[in-house]
């Protein structure tokens, strides 16, 4: 992994308040849907860059499986948010509770992962917090772009019981995974990795403007966004490579041992 | 009612832990034949096997508990053995090579030896009967537990929600969520690969797996019984 070009406390602020912003505003009819997009486009880009930090170190199984772990806490955590925030009536807190009690049992397997298996890696409790974290908004995201409002009861109906949960949760899964997991070598580098993981939201969200035609007059106008963002961003991917496919010729033959990947 | 659900989900997600930990894992060595068991991460097994046994046991829901338990136990086992089966015809009839294990020397059940078959620098490859046997087991450990999960939530929901196929779906989401989390932890804790039970790690890695199973099976099931707690007051 190389050194971040936007620092990672930037990204977190910006997300985390970003985020919860266009899930608390996503109840305005036209721009609401547009503000979910960017809350998603916010949310995969923080838990991305959280996985480039702890995804260089040997957890003992592969990458993906940390995102597994961390989005079906978030998933738990997004549906003890709901079902409680409809029992107290309070629909405000419903992004807070989720974001909480992901954080908690994050880092409950983090302290597990430190103290019963002894895995030495200390930004563990730091990387699990942050990929939960990102996981939670993302799924809140998608279910208001899907639902049109962040009200958890109309959140029940349109995602939870019709299923919907458990594609929202594969797709985030794969869409905070796959550009690292792609990307990873000794020449990484932030921008290209970041490209990609907004191709890979864009190609996500044509999914998402789908699913919304049930729920939403103006899926149409989220299909193009993503169509056109999907080939701007993909354009900029393909430029980030050859550059880095050129510097790795000039820098010659891969390192002979794999530690600094 | 609710401390018989939090009972039942701690004693189902240990048995998951428990059972992820019989399966032999190879992780990417072994899909490139350079190390015995099955060629993927235990995480993604493990979920595969989850979803299957959760499957078979929805097919069986309405019937007495014990034929819901039993069928989820059946469908991972099923899963996993066409899973190993196909490993290891990829591997005697497509890569070409003998299977083998260099974690022990003799095979307990067919009493072959081991270490004349395996090649100069892997550490073996296919998946050898005992370890076959020990995926057979952890996956019906695995599918046991997570169908308990199943029923039990499933008896607490239908008991005050009227609508079948919500509870269906509501019941399926956690329990998968379940296999999820507790697959990760535990192949965490193998840490890369392991031949089943009759290999040496084994005997190392089983008490620290259960114990934080165990841990992380009690937060959860504290969260899901606050869950379904809410759900029935919605």
């Amino acid at each position: 992994m190389s050194d971040d070009l936007i620092p990672n406390q930037i990204l977190f602020l910006v997300s985390f308040f970003g985020g919860l912003l266009c899930i608390y505003l996503s109840n305005i009819p036209l721009m609401g849907g547009i503000l979910s997009i960017a809350g998603i486009s916010l949310a995969t880009i923080f838990g991305i860059n959280a996985l480039r930090h702890v995804g260089k170190y040997s957890l003992g199984t592969g990458v993906p499986s940390i995102v597994y772990l961390l989005t079906a806490i978030g998933v738990i955590g997004y549906l003890l948010g709901i079902v409680l925030t409809i029992n107290l009536n309070q629909p405000i807190l419903f992004p807070i509770i989720a974001i909480i009690s992901a954080i908690v049992l994050a880092l409950i397997v983090s302290y597990i992962c430190k103290y019963l298996f002894g895995i030495q890696v200390d930004i563990l409790a730091k990387s699990f917090i942050s990929i939960s974290l990102a996981s939670v908004l993302l799924i809140i995201s998608m279910s208001t772009l899907i639902s049109q409002t962040f009200i958890p009861q109309v959140i029940y109906e349109n995602v939870i019981q019709n299923g919907m949960i458990i594609l929202l949760m594969l797709m985030s899964v794969m869409v905070i995974q796959n550009p690292y997991n792609a990307c990873m070598g000794p020449n990484e580098d932030q921008y290209r990795t970041l490209s990609l993981g907004l191709t890979n939201i864009f190609l996500m969200l044509i999914v998402l403007s789908l699913l919304c035609i049930f729920t939403s007059k103006y899926w149409i106008l989220y299909l193009l966004l993503s169509i056109i963002g999907w080939i701007i961003s993909f354009r900029k991917y393909i430029g980030y490579t050859k550059h880095q496919v050129a510097s790795i010729k000039r820098y010659g033959l891969w390192p002979k041992d794999d530690k600094e990947i | 009612m609710l401390l018989e659900l939090l009972i039942c989900l701690i004693i189902g997600s240990t048995l998951i832990g428990i059972g992820v930990h019989f399966i032999p894992v190879g992780g990417a060595p072994a899909a490139l034949s350079t190390s015995a068991g099955i060629p993927t991460g235990a995480p993604m097994i493990t979920i595969g096997m989850g979803i299957t046994g959760i499957l078979t046991a929805i097919t069986f829901v309405n019937q007495p508990n014990y034929l819901i338990i039993i069928a989820g136990a059946i469908g991972s086992m099923m899963m996993i053995s066409i899973t190993m089966f196909f490993s290891n015809i990829m591997h005697v009839y497509g890569v070409g090579v003998p299977i083998a294990s260099s974690t022990f020397e003799k095979d307990p059940i067919t009493g072959f030896n081991q270490t004349e078959y395996v090649s100069q620098g892997t550490k073996g490859h296919g998946i050898p009967t005992v370890s076959f046997l020990s995926g057979v087991l952890g996956a019906g450990l695995g599918g046991i537990g997570g169908s308990l999960a199943f029923t039990s939530i499933y008896s607490e929901l239908s008991a005050s929600l009227l609508d079948i196929n919500l509870v269906i779906t509501i019941t399926t989401i956690m329990s998968l969520m379940l296999f999820f989390v507790i697959a990760v932890v535990a192949s965490y804790n193998i840490g890369g690969t392991i031949q089943g039970f009759y290999d040496k790690k084994f005997k190392q890695k089983i008490l620290p797996g259960a114990l934080s199973c165990f841990i992380v099976s009690v937060v959860l099931s504290l969260i899901y019984a606050l869950i379904v707690w809410g759900l029935i007051n919605v």
